[in-house]
C-alpha cells in the first residue's frame, strides 16, 4: 500500500488558528520536520489568537511522531493561555495524549547533562586519580591485614583456590612468558651486538644480556604480561561477581571477600611471579645466546662463561624481589578494581581496563624507585 | 472458543486478515532434544495472548523462535507484511528485517543498555532504522517515556532506577517504532503485586489506545485472568499445547489436570491455609 505524503494547512480567521492535517503521518513517510517550528511562528505572528482548532479528518494513518507535534502544540497553547479544541481529534489519540501526562514530571535537576569546561574536567580527573590512589592504598592495607590473619590461621579462605590461581597465573602463563622474554633477550642481544662490535667487545654481550635480564627486564616484562593477562582476569571475574551480587552474598554469609577472594589471588601471584621471573631470566639469556652465536660467532660455552662470571646472586635476588613486589601489585590492583566495579556490563569493562593501566603504571614507577634504591645500597 | 487441541483443523489457511501471527507446525529443539512439537495457533489483532506453562516447558524458547532469535527445527511463524503473510524463517534477510519492524520485544531482565541513558535506550532503534531528524527522535523518545510514566527520568541510567521502572523503560523501548505487535517475556517477574497490577493496567491501556497485539509469556495468574483474551498452555510432559482459548474458559474445562493444577494453584494454597 502506498503512503500519502503528510501535509498541513494553517489558516487564521476571526482570531481562530485552524490547523488541518492530511495524509499518512507515519515513520516510513516524509515527516515534515518544520511543522513544530511553523506552529511556534504562528503564535509569535498572531498575538491575539483566542482559540486553536485542529482537524485530522483527512489524516489516513498516524503514529507517535504526530503525537509529539500535538504535544508541542498543547504546550504552546498552555504557554500563551489559549484554549486548544481537541474535539476533532480521534478518541485513541486523546487517550494517548492523556496517558502521557498522567504521571507528573519527576524533578531531575541533577541528571540534566551539563557542559563542563576543560579546566573543570582536568581538576575533576586529578581529584579522581588521587581518590583512586587512596583507595588502592586502603585496599592494600586491608589485604596485608588479611594476609596476617591467614598466617595466624584465622582467615576464611580455601587453599584449593590458591592452587587454582597458581595454575592459572603460573603454569598456564609459561608459553607467553617464554616467547616474550626470549624475544626481548634476543632484541637486547641484537642491539648490544651492533654496538659492541664497534669496540671489539663482542664477548661482553653475555654480560649485558645476563645482567639486564636478571636484575630488571625479565621481572618487568613478566609483570606486564601478568597485568594484561591475570590482573585483567581478576578484575573481570570479581567485577562480574559484583554485578551478579555474589560479593554481597558472601558478605551476607559473614565471609570477608578480602580473605575469600583476594587472598588466594594475592598469594598465588606472590608465589608464581618470582618463579616465572627466574624462568624468564633463562629464556632471555637463551635469546641473547642465539644472537651471539648467529651474529658474533660466540659459542654457547663462551657465552655462558661470561654470563656466569657477570651475573651474581645479588642480581638474581634483586630481580626476584622486584618480581614479588610486582606480583602483589598486579593482584591487589586487579582485585581492587574488580571489587570497586559498578553494577553494569560497561563498568566491568572499565574496571578491567583500569586494572591493566593502573598496574602497568605502578609497576614502572616501582621499578624506577627500586633501581635507585638498589644503586644506593650497592646491590 | 474451544480450549481443546485441534491440530487437525489447522492449516496455513489461518492466514487471513484477522490474524496478526500464525504459528504453523512449529517444533522446537535444544541440542537435538525436543522441547515442544507440532505447535499450531494464531494470535488475533488487538488480542492479549498469553503463553503459559510450568517452568521448563519451553515458553521462552517458543517466544525466542517467534521473534527470530532461535531457528525452530520444523515449521514457521507467519507475520502479515505488506498485505501478505510471510513465513519468518523461510524469508530472505531483507524480508526478515521488514518483519522485525512489526514487533517490539521486552525481555525478562529488561535488557536495557547500561551504558546509555533511558532516553538513548528508547532512541536507539529510531536513530538506526528511521529517517527522522534527531530532534524528532528525541521528542518521540521523551513521549514514549512519558507514556509509561517516566517523565523526568530521561537522563537517568538504568542502574539508577528500580526494577519496576526498568520494566517500564523496556516497554517504552519496545514501543519506540510503534510496532503493531509487542512481545513480553515474564513482564511481572520480580515485581511486587501492586507494581505488577500497575503494569497490567498499563498494558491494557496501551492495547486499547494504540491497538497493539500483545504476546505475553507469563505464569502470573493475576495477569492471566485480568488481561488475557486468548492463551495456550504448553505441557512439559506431552511436549505440546494441551489447551488453548480464553483462560477463564480453560478454568471450567477439567479435561486437563495439569492445566487445572496450574490455574487453580492459588486457590489450593488458600484452601490449605483455611484448613489449617
Amino acid at each position: 500500500m502506498e503512503t500519502i505524503t503528510p501535509n498541513y494547512q494553517i489558516s487564521y480567521q476571526n482570531l481562530i488558528l485552524n490547523i488541518e492535517l492530511s495524509g499518512d503521518w507515519l515513520i516510513d513517510s516524509q515527516y515534515p520536520d518544520d511543522f513544530d517550528e511553523v506552529l511556534e511562528s504562528q503564535f509569535k505572528q498572531y498575538a491575539d489568537i483566542k482559540k486553536v482548532t485542529m482537524s485530522m479528518i483527512q489524516v489516513t494513518q498516524w503514529n507517535s511522531a504526530l503525537l509529539t507535534s500535538i504535544l508541542t502544540l498543547k504546550q504552546y497553547c498552555l504557554d500563551y493561555h489559549i484554549p486548544l479544541n481537541t474535539e476533532q481529534l480521534p478518541s485513541e489519540m486523546i487517550r494517548l495524549l492523556d496517558l502521557s501526562s498522567k504521571v507528573p514530571r519527576h524533578d531531575v535537576d541533577d541528571h540534566i547533562p551539563k557542559n563542563t569546561s576543560f579546566l573543570h574536567n582536568v581538576g575533576m580527573n586529578t581529584l579522581s586519580s588521587i581518590h583512586d590512589i587512596g583507595e588502592v592504598l586502603a585496599f592494600l592495607s586491608n589485604a596485608v591485614a588479611a594476609f596476617f590473619s591467614m598466617l595466624r590461621g584465622k582467615a576464611t579462605y580455601r587453599s584449593s583456590d590458591t592452587w587454582l590461581v597458581m595454575q592459572q597465573t603460573g603454569a598456564e602463563a609459561v608459553p607467553i612468558v617464554s616467547l616474550l622474554n626470549f624475544l626481548v633477550g634476543a632484541i637486547l642481544g641484537y642491539i648490544g651486538a651492533m654496538q659492541l662490535e664497534k669496540f671489539g667487545a663482542e664477548i661482553f654481550i653475555g654480560d649485558m644480556v645476563g645482567v639486564a635480564m636478571t636484575r630488571e627486564i625479565a621481572a618487568i616484562i613478566t609483570a606486564i604480561i601478568m597485568a594484561g593477562r591475570s590482573g585483567a582476569a581478576f578484575a573481570a571475574q570479581l567485577g562480574t561477581m559484583k554485578v551478579n551480587e555474589e560479593i554481597d552474598a558472601l558478605r551476607s554469609m559473614g565471609i570477608s571477600p578480602m580473605e575469600f577472594l583476594v587472598l588466594p589471588r594475592m598469594i598465588g601471584m606472590m608465589l608464581m611471579m618470582p618463579l616465572l621471573a627466574i624462568y624468564a631470566n633463562f629464556m632471555g639469556i637463551f635469546g641473547g645466546a642465539l644472537v651471539a652465536y648467529g651474529m658474533l660467532n660466540i659459542s654457547l660455552e663462551q657465552y655462558l662463561n661470561v654470563v656466569i662470571k657477570s651475573v651474581g646472586l645479588n642480581d638474581v635476588a634483586a630481580g626476584v624481589f622486584m618480581s614479588t613486589i610486582f606480583g602483589i601489585i598486579v593482584a591487589v590492583v586487579g582485585c581492587q578494581k574488580g571489587l570497586s566495579c559498578g553494577k553494569s556490563a560497561e563498568a566491568v569493562g572499565i574496571s578491567t581496563t583500569s586494572a591493566v593501566v593502573t598496574s602497568t603504571v605502578i609497576i614502572f614507577v616501582c621499578a624506577a624507585i627500586l633501581t635507585v634504591v638498589y644503586g644506593a645500597l650497592g646491590i | 472458543m474451544s480450549n481443546k487441541l485441534t491440530t487437525s483443523s489447522f492449516s496455513i489457511k489461518e492466514c487471513h486478515s484477522d490474524n496478526a501471527i500464525v504459528v504453523d507446525h512449529l517444533t522446537l529443539t535444544y541440542d537435538e532434544q525436543i522441547i515442544q512439537k507440532d505447535l499450531n495457533f494464531t494470535v488475533k489483532h488487538n488480542d492479549i495472548f498469553i503463553i503459559m506453562g510450568n517452568s521448563g516447558s519451553g515458553k521462552s524458547t517458543l517466544m525466542r523462535a517467534m521473534i527470530g532469535l532461535d531457528r525452530p527445527s520444523h515449521g514457521d511463524i507467519y507475520y502479515r507484511c505488506n498485505n501478505e503473510y510471510n513465513g519468518y524463517w523461510q524469508s530472505s534477510k531483507a524480508v526478515q528485517l521488514r518483519m522485525m519492524q512489526q514487533y517490539g520485544v521486552m525481555f525478562q531482565s529488561s535488557a536495557l543498555f547500561s551504558s546509555m541513558t533511558l532516553l538513548d535506550n528508547v532512541s536507539l532503534r529510531l536513530i538506526e532504522t528511521t529517517q527522522y531528524s534527531v530532534s524528532r527522535i528525541r521528542k518521540i523518545a521523551y513521549y514514549k517515556l512519558a507514556l509509561v510514566g517516566l517523565k523526568g527520568f530521561e537522563h537517568y541510567f538504568p542502574a539508577e532506577i528500580s526494577g519496576g521502572m526498568q520494566k517500564r523503560v523496556a516497554i517504552a523501548r519496545a514501543m519506540a517504532m510503534d510496532p503493531p505487535i509487542l512481545y513480553f517475556d515474564e513482564p511481572s517477574a520480580g515485581l511486587d503485586p501492586l507494581s505488577s497490577k500497575l503494569l497490567d493496567d498499563l498494558l491494557l491501556e496501551l492495547r486499547d489506545s494504540m491497538g497493539i497485539t500483545m504476546v505475553i509469556v507469563t505464569h502470573e495468574l493475576d495477569s492471566i485472568f485480568s488481561i488475557a483474551n486468548d492463551a495456550i498452555f504448553l505441557d512439559q510432559g506431552q511436549k505440546t499445547i494441551i489447551a488453548k482459548g480464553n483462560p477463564n474458559a480453560m478454568l471450567l474445562d477439567d479435561s486437563h489436570p495439569q492445566v487445572q493444577a496450574f490455574l487453580r494453584r492459588d486457590n489450593a494454597v488458600l484452601s490449605e491455609k483455611v484448613k489449617q
